[in-house]
């Protein structure tokens, strides 16, 4: 499944790219995530929680930065199994200057397998939209709250 | 089966017991009912065994991967795990199944959990014992495998293109079996028929049943004397044993079986034996019980589904007074990623050849295929239902496109009630039936005329009515002998069933059978025979409570499945029960200083018929035998035991390999439904209106179950019809494994069934029953043809049977579309 979108960002450019660049911060910003733990400066592991309407599945997910070009762009690649479920996700996100804010566009690409594809297929769409909308609103809080301190 | 002479022997007619009647044939209430309406049934679940662990299975999210490692170590390193059972431990201690297939298909390499590859989604590939099943599923998801995944094949006839994946190398195609099936000269038919029907593709669907118990089993392997004992919800034990014992190494002494209460079974717990010997081997690896209770989930992705089948091609050679001679057609039947009862079902179908019409022409190529999908295994109508769907739905495009009126085609092609006992033309012997009585019966049951006059009031408003018709068969009692149609070396044939009748100590009627009942109410119908022949109350009989191998005579044949139950399973405890009698008889005789023939049982008591204050109960023979037996002569203490035993076997031969011939089931139950529909012209939804349904199954033996049974099946088929249907998506991933998405039937969605009653006992039976319960799929014919009735002209030709709403807006709007219809007729 290929999911896109655009979304503009109340934070400048270079705080949001400063948030979603650093494993630590970024897997703050990951909603129904816990349990992280980042590896380096690349990678990160964490557990996620995605909500079905049987209840929420424990799915373990590793996560890398694949490419990085300061300030503009950021390719992540995660995996993630739960038992019989087998995740696979690559999201590509672009930022670009808007005056204080920034304007992101986004790509995902994702391969759900097993049960959860079943319960998740007619809202996998839009619940990875809410989440990367999430992550970036996330992301502009924690530079914000950066900022304050 | 026809002589060299060309006559035709049917089977010998068999006298039925004259002491019937006094319980057989009344609505005796079910004798389980109490245990079961109280929950006081026992069932998988509720079974407990000391140390006993839990088991849950890691299954595989791809539909076909190969699998390059495993490791449970991070799941063996939890506190409470036990221990896990990977497909590589399992390469190495478990010979592959056999198979029913002949070579290459019979080279399967078919095993518990999957080793070295995963072929379908949902397929096992280890699995992990704990403490609890909570613990057992979260440390399950620790266990790590590596997986490649490989190119997947879900369409059935698509998987023998050159180019599609191979499942299974050994077998080197995807091809499970293929044969042509040539009855009687369907080229000289359709070279002189009036009209040639050529109808291009119709596809019937991948569904299941869904009990409301899933499968699951305790297991022990018992180390000290290596005794493996099965509590489990199989329907078929002794099948499953036959699976079991060679891949593992274990006698059939060694396999202890045993089951209470099942909550329904439809014929897919029959090949859970997969499974069973997957917690054999961890039950022996761990040194303790295991328990595993399959979840819903589970149950539909990988347990096992109905057969779907694809018919390609169809001819249909007409006379113009409408007389159908047969029909030609290439049958697609896809068995998914394992051979685990196939291909069985590349044969049963043959059981009903001609549907239940008088044709006489028929040639049907058959390939079984394999694809990345949940293998298939029987499912209530088995294979016969595919068939019977494809015979009602091409008496009904006759109809339509030759202006035929529906009734009247029925009416003149099907076999007339004088015509039985009926040869069909592969040599099966339809044993009686009255199909056009049935039809009037269940047309009158929905006042068809009216339904018409309605027809014709609803044109333009939106709301459009359509009547359908469905008759089908359900064909019961099965010689296994058919299986050397698709194997010849197969070393199956004929059938039986075994049941015992004693009288114990204090003149307690008690009787065991070999079959596994999962709601058909063995323990009331046998007790209402036994009653009958020793001339006692049912509630004098205690039929025990389900199987139990230990405690139960049993045959390689035994369990429940293929509607045979009243006559095998009766037909054991009558034979039983009658050589019980015999023996109160001679000892009620000689207490009682008189002749045999002077003897009568009734009430419990041996008494002299013509005098009956000179009466013995049945506690005091049993007593005099068991306890104060040198009373009696020798010769007579030694001739009786008053335990009893009986093994019932249907008049049966082997069927012929070669020419596909032979008598493959002993009885045909028939049904004849009719429904009215309404679809809404906007959005294609379908509701019926009315639904009657009448069942023929010779004589009842106790008339409510039989309508339970019939309204079981019919609300089955309604569910099949309209909402059940397992689809998968290009990559093999189900889309609908659980009851969020598929939908099962429910009181919801099942109209008002009004049934009708007609009685045409079989002369082939000891008791004039004839098996029933599976209802041959009427309601998948009959909601077919209904909508097609409704359907605006020039439609495209109802083409599957799954019909639902985005499916028949399609099929609304294709008449405007004005392409092609799917059907076309060629006349002379």
């Amino acid at each position: 499944m290929i999911v896109s979108g655009q979304m503009t960002v109340a934070s400048p450019r270079e705080e949001l790219w400063a948030v979603l660049s650093d494993p630590a911060r970024l897997a703050q910003a990951l909603p129904g995530v816990g349990d992280i733990s980042v590896e380096d400066e690349r990678h990160f592991s964490a557990v996620a929680h995605p909500f079905t309407a049987l209840g929420e599945t424990r799915v373990a997910m590793d996560f890398e930065i694949v490419e990085a070009r300061p300030g503009e762009f950021v390719r992540i690649a995660a995996c993630g199994r739960s038992g019989e479920n087998l995740l696979q996700l690559s999201i590509a996100l672009e930022l670009a200057s808007a005056g204080e804010e920034t304007q992101a566009s986004w790509r995902a690409e994702l391969l759900l397998r097993g049960v959860l594809a079943s319960l998740l297929q007619r809202g996998l769409g839009e619940l990875l939209r809410e989440q990367v909308e999430s992550v970036l609103a996330a992301g502009a809080r924690i530079s914000e709250s950066d900022r304050g301190s | 089966m026809s002589t060299p002479s060309g006559e035709t022997t049917y089977y010998p007619e068999v006298e039925q017991s004259e002491r019937l009647g006094a319980w057989s044939g009344k609505s005796v209430p079910r004798k389980e009912d109490k245990r079961l309406l109280k929950g006081q049934g026992a069932f998988v679940d509720d079974l407990w065994m000391h140390r006993q662990g839990y088991v849950h299975f890691v299954r595989s999210p791809h539909a076909h991967a190969r699998i390059v490692s495993v490791d449970v170590s991070r799941c063996e390193a939890v506190a409470g795990v036990y221990a896990t059972l990977t497909g590589e431990e399992v390469g190495l201690l478990q010979q592959p199944f056999f198979q029913m297939a002949p070579e290459p298909a019979g080279l399967m390499k078919d095993y518990c959990l999957a080793v070295g590859k995963a072929r379908y989604m949902g397929e096992p590939v280890a699995c992990v014992l704990a403490e609890s099943a909570e613990l057992a599923r979260d440390a399950a998801a620790l266990v790590e495998v590596v997986y490649e995944p490989l190119a997947v094949v879900v369409d059935g006839i698509a998987t023998i293109e050159p180019q599609a994946p191979v499942l299974h190398e050994e077998i080197g195609s995807n091809v499970a079996w293929h044969g042509v099936y040539d009855y009687g000269d369907v080229d000289w038919a359709l070279e002189h028929a009036d009209h040639v029907v050529r109808i291009d593709r119709l596809h019937f669907h991948r569904f299941s049943s869904t009990p409301l118990e899933t499968t699951g089993a305790l297991g022990n392997w018992d180390p000290g004397t290596g005794v493996v004992e099965f509590r489990s919800n199989n329907q078929m034990p002794m099948f499953a044993a036959m699976f079991i014992g060679p891949a593992i190494g274990l006698g059939i002494d060694h396999m202890q079986f045993s089951s209470q209460d099942i909550g329904g079974g439809f014929g897919i717990k029959i090949t859970s034996y997969t499974y069973l010997t997957a917690l054999a081997l961890l039950s022996r690896k761990a040194g303790r019980p295991v328990k595993w209770s399959e979840s819903r989930w589970e149950h539909l992705a990988a347990s096992a589904h109905g057969n779907e089948r694809t018919f390609l091609d169809i001819e249909v050679p007409v006379m113009s007074d409408g007389t159908i001679l047969g029909f030609k057609v290439r049958a697609f039947d896809d068995a998914g990623a394992y051979l685990r009862y196939e291909p069985l079902g590349a044969v049963i179908w043959s059981q009903v050849v001609p549907g239940n019409y008088r044709f006489k022409h028929v040639r049907v190529d058959y390939t079984e295929t394999l694809t990345n999908k949940c293998p298939v295994g029987p499912n209530r109508g088995y294979s016969r239902l595919q068939h019977l769907w494809l015979i009602e739905r091409i008496v009904d495009v006759v109809a339509k496109e030759l202006n035929f009126d529906r009734v009247a085609l029925r009416k003149l092609n099907y076999v007339q009630p004088e015509e039985f006992p009926y040869e069909t033309p592969n040599g099966c012997i339809y044993d009686s039936g009255d199909y056009p009585a049935m039809l009037d019966q269940v047309l009158e049951l929905i006042d068809y005329e009216g339904a018409r006059a309605r027809q014709l009031a609803s044109a333009g408003s939106g709301k459009r009515i359509g009547i359908g018709i469905g008759s089908t068969l359900d064909s019961g009692t099965n010689n296994f002998g058919q299986s050397r149609i698709i194997n010849s070396a197969l070393p199956f044939s004929g059938n039986g069933e075994a049941a015992v009748v004693r009288l114990d100590l204090y003149g307690e009627v008690t009787v065991t059978i070999g079959t596994s009942p999962q709601g058909q109410g063995h323990e009331t119908t046998a007790a209402q025979v036994t009653a009958d022949i020793l001339g006692c109350s049912p509630d004098q009989v205690h039929v025990v409570a389900g199987y139990n191998k230990a405690a139960n005579t049993y045959v390689g044949f035994s369990g429940t499945y293929a509607s045979q139950f009243a006559v095998t399973g009766l037909g054991a405890v009558m034979g039983a029960a009658e050589r019980l009698r015999g023996e109160i008889v001679k000892v009620g005789a000689c207490m009682l200083g008189a002749e045999e023939s002077d003897i009568e049982l009734a009430d419990g008591f041996v008494r002299l018929a013509a005098n009956p204050q000179a009466a013995i109960p049945f506690i005091g023979i049993a007593a005099t035998v068991f306890a104060n037996v040198a009373e009696l002569p020798g010769e007579l203490a030694d001739s009786v035991t008053l335990n009893c035993r009986y093994v019932y076997r249907p008049p049966f031969t082997v069927p012929d390999h070669e020419t596909k011939r032979g008598k493959l089931t002993l009885t045909y139950a028939s049904q004849v439904h009719a429904a009215v529909v309404e679809v809404d012209d906007e959005t294609g939804q379908v509701t019926i209106l009315d639904y009657a349904a009448v069942d023929e199954c010779g004589r009842k033996v106790n008339p409510k179950i039989v309508e339970g049974q019939v309204h079981g099946a019919a609300a089955h088929g309604i569910g099949a019809a309209l909402y059940e249907s397992f689809e998968y998506d290009a990559d093999g991933q189900l889309l609908n494994s659980t009851f969020m998405d598929y939908h099962a039937a429910t009181s919801l969605d099942v109209p008002h069934i009004r049934t009708g009653e007609i009685e045409c006992p079989s002369p082939f039976t000891p008791n004039g029953a004839k098996g029933m319960g599976e209802g041959g799929g009427a309601p998948l014919s009959t909601i077919a043809s209904a909508i097609e009735d409704a359907l605006p002209h020039g439609a495209h030709i109802v083409y599957d049977t799954h019909n639902n709403s985005e499916r028949v807006y399609e099929l609304l709007r294709s008449a405007a579309a004005a392409g092609p219809r799917g059907v076309e007729v060629v006349s002379r």
